[in-house]
């Protein structure tokens, strides 16, 4: 028998249109399904190539209080992997750019580093040009603009810019990840953006009582005491976010001041 | 978006001491449009038994015309009304006999009980897995904003008119965020003696 022969047969036993019609068409379509996703022509670099992805997410929340002089900015200091994995529980994701600058941030952790830096090499370079030190509205569309610049390979973080602005009064500058900038009496970010939010809007913004009521003063005990209270109830449900809080507190003409709490521990 | 945001709606229960709160939003929609402003998601079921369904407003339709088909047979055949555990059960069972080709809402049910007056709440997903917590339960597209605000607000042996309050402050500071509900919110406070309907103003928009 020639090998041309054989071969016949082999394909004839595959597709055996006479005795099995559809067990013929179902290995035909089989066939060709494999064909279009895999062609010869796609080598195996290739294929590899496709599949990776740039960007991974690590979790967890960040929010930011602003209040008449001064600014509360809050995170958690736990870092995942796949959502499940608990890499990391002592992760700083807020980062004191300068004396009247924090940059708080949830998302990819190696984008944010690099934020980080890009940010901290601007801010070094203006100090060197112009002997003074950045604002902190200067700085917000400075992150804005560098975020937008890479307007098609983002950032993938949920920034959020707080400080003390030169009228001595607290500022806190959302992102999203490709540079809309916004200035906000309070903010979050991050995965437990949804439940952080509502709860700032009911005890910070005051969006749920009705006109005339009285409004209790937002003072540094209570913002700081609310943002512990909504971490409290995120580490409650929200699994990338826990471990401990860690809160940074910028007052007008005082040094930033580093407070940490330990949350649910599990 | 999925079709289980098509339409819309959120519905929170709360457990208190002997009471429960439940709560649902107003808002009908179509995706991004509002078809009606005064959609209930909370139907009574008997005395002190209301279930909510949120998800497919179609599906949630069916799926409460099923529900009171089999509650009333229950009730015919056991000449008592039903106790929320009972009918929980009842529509986890009729979920999952559509397993495979479920129904796009979750139920959630809240009541006392008609004898002992323990309060019960439960929510399930679309093929029945019934989930009991002893504070409160939330279902559709607002139940993530709510979890965040209810898991402040609630805490243990709240009598009616506090659960009221934490009911209604949890609604509405979900409903200042959730585009898909809205259009104002009714609170059913269940007590042992009564039953308190009110209707709130939220954002009308």
């Amino acid at each position: 028998m020639s090998f041309y022969q054989f071969a016949l047969i082999q394909m004839a036993l595959k597709y055996d249109a006479k005795h099995d019609p559809l067990g013929a068409m179902r290995a035909f379509k089989t066939a060709f399904a494999d064909v279009e996703e895999n062609p010869d022509w796609r080598s195996r670099r290739l294929i590899e190539r496709q599949r990776w992805n740039p960007y991974s997410m690590e979790g967890g929340s960040t929010c930011a209080v602003a209040g008449d002089n001064f600014v509360v900015v809050a995170s958690d200091t736990r870092m995942t992997a796949g959502e499940i994995n608990v890499i990391n529980r002592e992760v700083d994701k807020i980062h004191p750019l300068s004396d009247n600058i924090v940059l708080t941030t949830a998302g990819f952790h190696g984008d944010a580093l690099q934020m980080r830096k890009l940010l901290e090499t601007h801010l070094h370079k203006y100090r060197f040009d112009y002997r003074s030190n950045m604002t902190v509205d200067l700085c917000a569309e400075l992150l804005a603009r560098n975020l937008y610049y890479r307007r098609f390979f983002p950032y993938y973080t949920g920034a959020i810019l707080a400080g003390i602005d030169e009228h001595g009064k607290g500022a806190v500058f959302s992102y999203d990840p490709i540079g809309c900038i916004e200035r906000l009496p309070y903010s979050a970010s991050g995965a437990a953006e949804p439940m952080l939010v509502p709860f700032l809007d009911c005890q910070v913004g005051h969006v749920t009582l009705s006109e005339g009521t009285e409004r209790p003063k937002l003072t540094l005990e209570r913002a700081t005491a609310l943002v512990r209270d909504a971490f409290r109830g995120c580490a409650e449900r929200e699994i990338t976010t826990g471990d401990s809080i860690h809160l940074v507190i910028a007052e007008a003409g005082k040094p930033i001041r580093h407070e940490r709490r330990k949350l649910r521990e599990d | 978006m999925s079709i289980m945001s098509y339409t819309g709606g959120t519905v929170l229960a709360m457990a208190g001491d002997d009471c429960v709160c439940i709560a649902s939003d107003l808002r009908l929609g179509e995706q991004m449009n509002t078809v009606a402003v005064d959609q209930k998601k909370v139907h009574k079921m008997s005395d002190k038994v209301y279930v909510g369904l949120c998800g497919f407003h179609s599906d949630a339709k069916t799926v409460l015309d099923k529900i009171m088909f089999r509650k009333n047979l229950y009730e015919l055949r056991e000449n008592r009304s039903i106790k929320p555990k009972v009918l929980a059960t009842i529509i986890s069972n009729l979920a999952y006999q559509h397993r495979f080709g479920s129904f796009f809402t979750e139920p959630l049910v809240a009541g006392l009980d008609p004898v002992s007056h323990k309060p019960y709440i439960c929510a399930m997903d679309t093929i029945g897995n019934i989930c009991t917590p002893e504070d409160f339960v939330a279902i559709g597209t607002g139940a993530e904003y709510l979890l965040g605000v209810s898991e402040s607000f609630w805490r243990k042996g709240m009598n009616s008119e506090e659960l009221f309050e934490a009911t209604a402050q949890s609604m509405l500071s979900a409903l200042e965020r959730d585009a898909a509900s809205g259009w104002g919110a009714v609170v059913y406070t269940i007590t042992k003696n009564n039953v308190n309907i009110r209707t709130i103003k939220a954002r009308m928009d």
